[in-house]
């Protein structure tokens, strides 16, 4: 099941890459609403690497407005996954 | 002068129960044990019937609703054990009695035999959610057992030997003994004395070792050096020069199915490659638990590789955690600004639930398409 094709709007994707694409973007968005409540974002370190050997491409393929602004700097004392959010291009405002 | 260890015996005496989440959890410290020290040890396993009649003094009692509480339970031992907990979980067994009966009348075809039973059933209770407690669920999840004689045991199942071992093993968890009758605490997975039914008891997994140097005991939740130091008391020397632990590759030849807490505690830390060629990963809900082609050929599992699993438990850890955040959303503010531009927190939390349910649709093989845009919040946006 896993490994078959899917038809999406925009693409075709297996089951396996489309749980990863949307792990991936959960995971942003996560740290989005985190960051909205100004609470801690210093996640699982292995899950956040794991997502960004996908999400680092995906973004750097989509760096269009409304999708991926340009990475931005991050504080010394990020943790990876500010870092990952400021790689795809997401401010802290 | 050398002490020649492997002369040196100690005694086990291991006091269970199949569905007991502790006993489950305590699998990778007693499976990395046996592999360093079994070969000099005798290890006795007693059934020691965790819970009789679930139903008991309750007329409302009901198998359906009786699962919520129980996996709420078993999730948070979990949290400790890192060992899975079943997700989802549809029904609650009424009595761990037949389980363990069943297991006892598997021992009648030897240790090996009885000790691979109980680890099914306990796979089939805490990975695969079902709680075996009929003839048909224990031949089920015992399927593919090496040397197991299935009508035999069916046979063996409603033998008054069977009945009487397991009555035996029954009586001899109650007899516990000072050690942990004097144990006090508050610990998580303290293993004190319990009491059931009015009758004392030792807590699952409670282990006994034995030896020249007397007898210690191990009860409850414990770190893995208490049972090295357990028999080393009881056994002085027998712990000396453990057998090298295993590569990946000699896991999976001894045991054939290895959860993640497994993998990490029997072959040591770090992320898990060198798989063997073929091996099946499953993925329980929220992780993954591997199994040889053989083991995963006995359950009729999909062959889905460990990378493709691996995505799958990265989105259940993702969900969760978002789901964390979005549970603390304050009602009236789901119209304020988020760092995603685009987006103010109830879109996002709309997109992020679209996107789940895409997922839910997209594993099973099936497509959605612009039902993915709409609106999937209702009133109560968490509960989506």
């Amino acid at each position: 099941m896993l490994g078959r094709p899917l038809p999406l709007p925009w693409g075709t994707l297996t089951g396996a890459a489309l749980a990863q694409m949307f792990a991936a973007d959960h995971l942003v968005h996560a740290w989005d609403v985190a960051r909205s409540l100004g609470l801690p974002t210093d996640f699982d370190h292995a899950l956040v690497a794991r997502l960004r050997a996908f999400g680092d491409d995906y973004a750097d393929q989509h760096r269009v407005p409304g999708m991926f602004d340009p990475a931005v700097e991050v504080a010394a004392d990020a943790t990876p996954m500010d870092r990952f959010a400021a790689f795809i291009g997401r401010r802290d405002s | 002068m050398a002490i020649d260890h492997n002369h040196l015996i100690a005694d086990v005496i291991e006091y269970t129960d199949p569905i007991c989440s502790w006993a489950w959890g305590t699998e990778p410290k007693l499976r990395l044990l046996q592999w360093r020290y079994g070969a000099r040890v005798r290890w006795r396993v007693v059934l020691g019937g965790l819970v009789h009649d679930a139903s008991r003094g309750r007329d409302d009692w009901d198998p359906v609703q009786a699962a919520e509480p129980m996996q709420k339970y078993w999730r948070r031992s979990s949290a400790h054990t890192g060992q899975p907990y079943p997700m989802p979980m549809h029904r609650m067994a009424r009595s761990t009695d037949p389980a363990g009966l069943a297991v006892k009348a598997a021992q009648r075809q030897g240790p090996v035999v009885g000790a691979a039973v109980l680890r099914r059933f306990r796979e089939s209770t805490f990975v695969f959610g079902v709680t075996p407690s009929s003839p048909e669920e224990f031949v089920a999840s015992a399927r593919g057992i090496v040397g197991l004689d299935v009508d035999r045991w069916l046979v063996d199942l409603t033998s008054e030997e069977a009945a009487a071992a397991y009555r035996s093993d029954w009586e001899e968890t109650r007899r516990p003994n000072d050690h942990v009758r004097h144990l006090v605490g508050d610990d998580v997975g303290i293993g004190s004395m319990k009491q059931t039914d009015g009758h004392d008891r030792y807590a699952f997994p409670t282990l006994v070792f034995r030896g020249p140097g007397g007898e210690v005991t191990v009860p409850g939740w414990m770190p893995y050096e208490a049972y090295v130091d357990a028999l080393e008391g009881a056994c002085p020397g027998v712990t000396a020069d453990p057998r090298p632990d295993p590569t990946i590759t000699e896991a999976f030849e001894r045991w054939g199915v290895l959860t993640e807490r497994e993998l990490t505690d029997v072959c040591g830390p770090g992320p898990v490659d060198g798989l063997p060629d073929a091996t099946v990963a499953h993925f329980w809900g929220a992780g993954v638990v591997y199994f040889s082609p053989a083991e995963a050929n006995a359950r009729g599992l999909p062959p889905v590789s460990p990378e493709d699993a691996r995505c799958l438990a990265d989105f259940a850890e993702s969900l969760e955690l978002a789901h964390s955040f979005v549970a603390g959303i304050p009602a009236d503010s789901w119209r304020q600004s988020t760092p995603c531009s685009e987006w103010n927190r109830r879109a996002l939390v709309n997109h992020m639930v679209g996107s789940a349910r895409m997922v839910s649709y997209g594993v099973r093989g099936q497509s959605i398409g612009p039902e993915f845009y709409r609106n999937h919040l209702g009133d109560d946006p968490v509960a989506s």
